[in-house]
Formats: C-alpha cells, structure tokens, sequence
C-alpha cells in the first residue's frame, strides 16, 4: 500500500512504513492503529484534595449545620473530577476548605470560652 | 523542598499529638460527670440534638472499649470513628512519604450517601417516636 506520509510503496501487511515510520492506516487485522492525536497530550490532572476528614470532624464536633455544606461540597470535588470537570473540581476542592474551617472556627472558638469560664469559674 | 518536608513532618506530628492530648483527656474523665467539657452550642440554644451530639461520651466509652454504649450514644460517631482513624494514618503516611504512599480515594455516590445520611440522622433523632429514640444520646 501507499503511505500516507512520504508516497512510497510498502507491503500491505506493514503496520507502519518502512521508509519514514508513519502508522499506515490498514494492518493485517483490519484495526486501524490508535491515531496519535487520541492519545493524551499531557498526564492526567491530579484530584484536587476533597478535606472530607476535617468536613466530618467539623459536622461531629461543631455542632453546626455548616460541617454538612462542606461534606456536600466534598462530594461535589469528586463527582466533578470524575466526569472531567476539572476547574469545577477544583473550586469546590476550595469550597470543602473554607466552610469547614469556618464551621471549625464558628464552633470550637465559643466552645473554648465556655470550656475556660467553667474551669476559671471552678477555681474562683 | 528540604524546608517544606519538614513543615510537613511539624504538622503531622502537631497534629498527632493534638489528637492524642484530646483522646487522652476524653479517657481520663467522663464528658458524662464533668462540666468542664464544652457543651454543643446549638443544643443549649434550641434544645434540638445536633448530628454530633453524644460524640464526645462516645468517644470516652469507645475509648474504654464499650462499643455498644458508644453506638446509642451517637451512632454516627460509632460507625465513622474507625474510618476517620485509618484516614488520619493513611492522610499521614501520604504527607511524610509524598507521592510514594498510599491515597484512598472515596468515589462521589458514597460522600452524597453520607452527606444524606447526616441530615436524616439530624431531623429522625430528634422525633419522639419509639425507633428513633435509640438515635438520640442515651446515656
């Protein structure tokens, strides 16, 4: 067959030309070979961080309804990594973090303070 | 990249011994029989059981080895409290060794499961009806 690339003549079982090396379309098992353009240019991103831990740690110990939004926001991370969306991933990634670090701060800091009355208020 | 490996290892170790100093204090004295604990703040202002109400007697029964009194006192904490534990070690394993150790990865179907779960454990164990008196903190 003919290649593509360089016209010249090759047998017609080669998988690629003998001359310049490109793919020839057709190979004696009738399968075409996978286009160069179909394999991935660049390494899959990595999956942005989900803070699913400090989510839960946040929803048992916080006392506040904002540890859920951050475990909604968890699942939002890896549902969009794994259909592809991969800046959508990554904003919730950012979402997850700060509402639960706003849900740790909103509920330990009053926590401490009663904590510290009720031991400064013992030693009185 | 010397500096940041030992950031690295500051933090886990903080964080490790955080988790020891609390787990330690959880033990020594019962959540149940001492006020100094803190109390959850959205109970005491509208006396509604919050999904991490009980979790700290929870913690101090587990940590004496009564699962079961642990699970009817907040059955949430009981059931993820072992997986919060293995992903604090692994979370841990994978900031030392960095990209060499291992990673879970937990797909998205289970998390909305959770996230569910949660607010349906939040509004049953507040229902005074008989099944899901056993969801509310029982000492």
């Amino acid at each position: 067959m003919i290649c593509p690339g360089c016209g010249r003549h090759n047998d017609s079982t080669a998988m690629q030309c003998m001359y310049c090396g490109k793919p020839l379309r057709q190979n004696p098992y009738g399968v075409s070979p996978v286009k160069e353009s179909r394999l991935p240019s660049a390494p899959p991103s990595p999956r942005p961080p989900n803070h699913l831990v400090k989510a839960i740690l946040a929803t048992l110990f916080c006392c506040l309804p904002l540890g859920i939004v951050a475990i909604v926001y968890a699942a939002q991370v890896n549902a969009k990594y794994e259909s592809g969306n991969y800046q959508g991933a990554l904003e919730s990634s950012r979402q997850a973090d700060t509402w639960g670090n706003i849900s740790i701060i909103l509920g330990l800091v009053p926590m401490a303070l009663y904590a510290i009355a009720i031991l400064a208020g013992g030693a009185i | 990249m010397k500096n940041d490996r030992q950031a690295r290892w500051v933090l886990v170790s903080i964080m490790t011994l955080a988790a020891i100093a609390g787990l330690w204090v959880l033990a020594r004295w019962n959540p149940a029989d001492y006020s100094f604990f803190p109390r959850c703040a959205f109970y005491t202002v509208s006396g509604w059981h919050c999904p991490g109400c009980g979790t700290q007697r929870a913690i101090h029964q587990m940590l004496h080895g009564n699962f079961v009194d642990a699970f009817f006192l907040n059955p949430l904490a009981t059931l993820v409290a072992p997986v919060l534990a293995c992903c604090f070690m692994v979370t841990a394993v994978y900031r030392l060794g960095g990209k060499t150790g291992p990673c879970v990865y937990i797909r998205s179907r289970w998390i909305w499961l959770l996230a569910y779960s949660v607010i349906a454990f939040w509004l049953l164990r507040n229902l005074p009806l008989s099944p899901f008196i056993y969801f509310a903190p029982n000492g």
